[in-house]
């Protein structure tokens, strides 16, 4: 997946690679899980507890509604976690999805 | 304003005697409240656990663990430890009266347009981890004998299977099938509706400031927004209940503040069947997946503090039982202040000296479970009938003469 | 003191012991860490953010000589604080990247690391800040619907752009600001509506003069704005947002005194990210769970009492910059060094003497500055007509999710304060605890009541979720 929304060319950055959903994507070191989903033009990236897809609201920490799955863990706020080279990130993730109740 | 019946405290006791009161009387009802911090009934988990409770699980387990604790530091006494702490028979009594009371009262307030107060039939489990735990149940099973149908026993691989989420440490468990849970805020507000509904007038955010007595009658309560006429008040004012007989009595009566520490995690998917019990804490997921593990049973006044020390125990208790909660967070703690009696029995009923005043309190531990009959037991005691249960060993006077 | 490093002047002639702690490495935290470190006070500087600065300096996460998009006053801001930290760096433990999840009045508990850790302190400074008032309208939960903060946030920080082509609705000066960074970072800015009516800023503009640096950045971004063809209109707002899965189009409409849509002129914009910013509220959670006294601030809820120096009801407790009351990154900074000033007296490194003199020195900077942002604060007032927008499906409370209707329904039924809301209809139950939607159910509950005093919702620990993981098991006292 490319990044489309760098504000600078990020090819000179120190990149790393992180996995989302599954597929490899160029991060930069020093950015927030979230900033790599908007480079990548996702907007729509988390999945509440009670079933509806919603994107950042707050994007500083305090509304909790950037929440995805990282590296295993739910429920992270994509906003406060910085990347590291390898990490995994479910988008659009929840424990209460109804395939996973009581698994 | 006059009201035939004020009744002081709207936490679970006030709003059930209001209910009962307004739906089986017609006597006018006043129900006076102010939100004070550490309320019992808002700080509860909602566990209906007459037989848990009345021997030493559920949320007085910490409580008996204390109390063992204290024991078995006295060298006399070494075998006590692990006997169950065990509350009198009419106390059981009274307790299991009024868990069978709940499926009816939950249909009767559904049907009449009040709340859905979410009972749910889960049982409890007391979950064992090592041979004192089994000592322990034992002695417990073999304590209420006339209770035996409602007990059941689950050997190790029994256990996985109905709990499938329950550590592979957990050697077994034994069950009180018919201790249940409902939603404690739901079963406040659905009382205090089909009071309502009723008749009653409830009035909030009102603090009683005064009581007014001639020729040894209550004739009237003062409040922060004036005057109420009354010919009978009800002290059903939880931890501050002396608050309220100070003014009536000019007198403490036995009824302290017992704090208890809650931890509550955020929704997660369904991980038990039943409520749990073990030795550390008791662990009650709610039927919109969040779980709540308590509690502490702490003397330390007025004070609502939650403490990281007693937080890190009751989570840790709960991950050693149910390890899937690594996974998950804590989203809030708070403390209630629990009600608390010496010889932890409620304190109903009339008091010698005063007349047009009756006591409602100290229900200590087991208030949302025994509301429903402490709001009979004062509706038949206004009424003039024959209570469900013998009301003497609850009387006030029965600490007389103790000091 | 670590060698090659320039080292600043430090007055270290008095050793001592006391632990003291700030909490937030914003313009406020730093400075009043910076201002300890000058006397030979050391400190531990905690901040949940990666880098320094707090939200407002902390900085791009890459190299901020390369950015373009940010003026030069910025990054000098940001460059300084960075700097002057790095002087006195041995005697300020800077925590980055840690979380306070509570307190007690002697103990601070927090999280690092995945670790559930506390510190004793014998005083401590909060400077956690501030953050945007949620607005909720009919479309705010739309992925693409951010606050105005937080998409300036994306291309000041992360340097990434959040849409491609935004709308940005609100009022206040970050208002233009966040529209030329958004704009010269590559986003297509299809307008700015700012709610308030320009005849309300023109006829104070004397005021504004008490702060020239604040008056000057405005008005070039207003002209930086006019440049680029981006239309900038006084009195607009918003009407809803609408999408299927995500944003398509913002909703706007000329906004009557009272900020009551006039929908029969209303405009439908295109645009696939929407930044809505109506203000602050001071991020209190934590003074209020230690249970210090707090005032009801009108625009603001409640706030700790504070006195001249930022001491709170706590005598070993300060307040200093937004989470007191909001004022901005300037008067912040000034608050930081009366906050270390009060510290340095009661540790006995001045005497009141001296602390008064250096105070007076700042209060008057201050309160010129003040000036300035009391005409934003009138000018930007919320007014009734946005506690109107939600309709009665629009969900309130995101974590919970309660409706608009749910919410008038129990006030309809006699609810009438906010601690009951909660209990009846689970609105701040979830996982922020209310941060975002206890304004509006506060401004809510006081228009249908007709009256200031509605209750106060009452934070608990943890502040922010905490997992099992980290607070099983620890050893966690001492």
């Amino acid at each position: 997946m490319e990044r489309i929304n760098d504000v600078l060319p990020a090819a000179t950055e120190n990149m790393l690679a992180i996995y989302v959903d599954g597929k490899p994507v160029n991060a930069v070191e020093g950015e927030t899980v979230l900033s790599t989903l908007f480079a990548m033009g996702r907007q729509a990236i988390s999945r509440n507890d009670h079933g509806h897809v919603v994107g950042a609201y707050c994007g500083m920490g305090i509304c909790h509604c950037c929440a995805l799955n990282i590296d295993g863990v739910e429920k992270q706020r994509a906003c406060q976690t910085v990347v590291k080279h390898g990490m995994k990130v479910i988008t659009q993730s929840n424990r209460l999805d109804a395939g996973k109740v009581g698994t | 304003m006059s009201y035939d019946i004020v009744i002081a405290g709207g936490g679970v006791i006030g709003t059930a005697v209001a209910y009962y009161l307004a739906k089986n009387t017609d006597f006018s009802i006043a129900l006076i409240d102010i939100k004070k911090s550490g309320n019992a009934s808002r700080a509860s988990a909602g566990g209906l656990w007459p037989i848990g409770e009345s021997v030493g699980l559920g949320c007085g387990v910490i409580f008996f663990k204390t109390l063992s604790k204290k024991l078995s530091e006295n060298p006399d006494q070494d075998d006590v430890p692990q006997r169950p702490h065990q509350l009198p028979r009419f106390f059981f009594d009274f307790c299991l009266k009024s868990n069978e009371m709940f499926p009816a009262l939950w249909s009767e307030l559904r049907e009449s347009g009040s709340v859905d107060f979410k009972l749910e039939k889960t049982g409890l489990k007391f979950i064992m981890f090592d041979d004192h735990d089994r000592v322990y149940a034992q002695q417990i099973a073999d304590s209420i004998p006339h209770l035996s149908s409602q007990l059941r026993w689950y050997d190790q691989k029994q256990l996985r299977e109905d709990e499938p989420f329950v550590s592979d440490e957990a050697i077994g468990a034994l069950e009180f099938t018919r201790d249940d849970q409902l939603n404690p805020y739901l079963l406040i507000r659905a009382y205090r509706e089909a009071a309502r509904h009723e008749g009653a007038v409830i009035i909030q955010n009102t603090e009683v400031t005064g009581v007014n007595i001639s020729a040894g009658k209550v004739h009237s309560v003062e409040t922060v927004s004036g005057k109420i006429n009354c010919d009978l008040l009800i002290n059903a004012a939880g931890a501050w209940a002396s608050d309220i007989t100070k003014m009536v009595l000019g007198r403490e009566i036995p009824v302290a503040p017992i704090k208890g520490q809650v931890v509550l995690s955020e929704k997660m998917p369904k991980i038990m069947r039943s409520c749990v019990s073990t030795s550390d804490c008791y662990i009650a997921q709610k039927d919109n997946g969040e779980i709540y593990i308590g509690s502490t049973t702490e003397e330390k006044g007025y004070d609502t503090t939650c403490t990281f020390d007693e937080l890190s125990a009751l989570s840790s208790g709960a991950v050693r039982c149910f390890p899937r909660l690594r996974e998950s967070s804590i989203k809030r703690t708070w403390a209630g202040l629990r009600p608390g009696t010496p010889d932890e029995i409620p304190i109903l009923g009339p008091v010698s000296g005063i007349d047009g005043y009756l006591n409602a309190c100290g229900h200590f531990r087991t208030g949302i479970l025994t509301s429903a009959i402490t709001g009979e037991i004062l509706h038949c005691m206004v009424a003039g009938k024959e209570p469900p249960v013998d009301v003497k060993p609850f009387l006030l006077s029965r600490f007389d003469g103790i000091h | 003191m670590s060698a090659g490093k320039q080292a600043g002047e430090v007055n270290a002639s008095v050793g001592d012991k006391a632990s003291v702690v700030v909490i937030g490495a914003g313009p406020a935290g730093m400075t009043a860490a910076i201002n300890l470190a000058k006397q030979g006070v050391r400190c531990t500087v905690f901040d949940e953010n990666s880098s320094l600065g707090g939200v407002i300096h902390c900085g791009p996460s890459r190299d901020p000589g390369k950015v373009i998009h940010l003026d030069k006053k910025i990054k000098q801001n940001i460059e300084s604080i960075r700097s002057e930290y790095e002087k006195y760096s041995d005697y300020i433990t800077l925590n980055l990247s840690a979380q306070v999840m509570g307190a007690t009045h002697r103990q601070l508990a927090f999280l690092r690391q995945k670790q559930f850790k506390t510190i004793d302190f014998d005083y401590l400074v909060i400077s956690t800040g501030c953050y945007e008032k949620a607005t909720p309208f009919p479309g705010w939960t739309l992925p693409g619907v951010m606050t105005l903060g937080g998409a300036q946030l994306q291309v000041k920080n992360g340097l990434v752009r959040p849409g491609q082509r935004a709308v940005l609705v609100g009022t206040g000066p970050l208002l233009p600001v966040a529209a030329v960074q958004l704009q010269k970072a590559g986003v297509n800015v299809a307008g700015v509506y700012e709610s308030g009516r320009r005849i309300d800023l023109a006829k104070n503009i004397f005021s504004l003069f008490n702060n020239i640096p604040l008056l000057k950045q405005g008005l070039g971004c207003l002209n930086a704005l006019r440049n680029a063809g981006i239309p900038f209109r006084y009195g607009w707002g918003l009407v809803e947002a609408r999408g299927s899965e995500s944003l398509e189009q913002v909703v706007l409409a000329p906004y009557d005194n009272n900020w009551r849509p006039v929908t029969e002129k209303q405009e439908v914009v295109a645009a696939d990210c929407l930044g809505v910013g109506y203000g602050f509220s001071s991020r209190t959670q934590l003074t209020q769970l230690l249970g210090l006294e707090h005032r009801f601030e009108r625009g603001n809820e409640f706030v700790p009492v504070c006195d001249e120096w930022g001491r709170t009801s706590l005598q070993n407790v300060f307040v200093a910059g937004d989470a007191g009351t909001v004022n901005g990154a300037q008067i912040a900074l000034e608050q930081g060094k009366l906050a270390a000033i009060a510290v340095l007296m009661d540790l006995g490194k001045f005497t009141s003497g001296q602390a008064r003199l250096q105070a007076a020195r700042i209060r008057k900077t201050t309160k010129k500055y003040i000036r300035f942002s009391k005409v934003f604060a009138e000018f930007s007032r919320m007014r009734p007509g946005l506690l109107d927008l939600p309709d009665k499906e629009t969900i309130v409370c995101r974590c919970e999710n309660v409706t608009k209707g749910q919410i008038d329904e129990a006030i309809e039924q006699g609810v009438s304060d906010i601690t009951t809301l909660k209990m009846v209809t689970r609105v701040g139950m979830g996982d922020c605890q209310g941060k975002v939607c206890s304004n509006y159910c506060y401004g809510r509950l006081r228009q249908q009541l007709g009256k200031d005093d509605v209750g106060e919702l009452r934070p608990r620990f943890p502040l922010s979720p905490l997992s099992f993981d980290a607070l099983s098991d620890k050893e966690v006292s001492q």
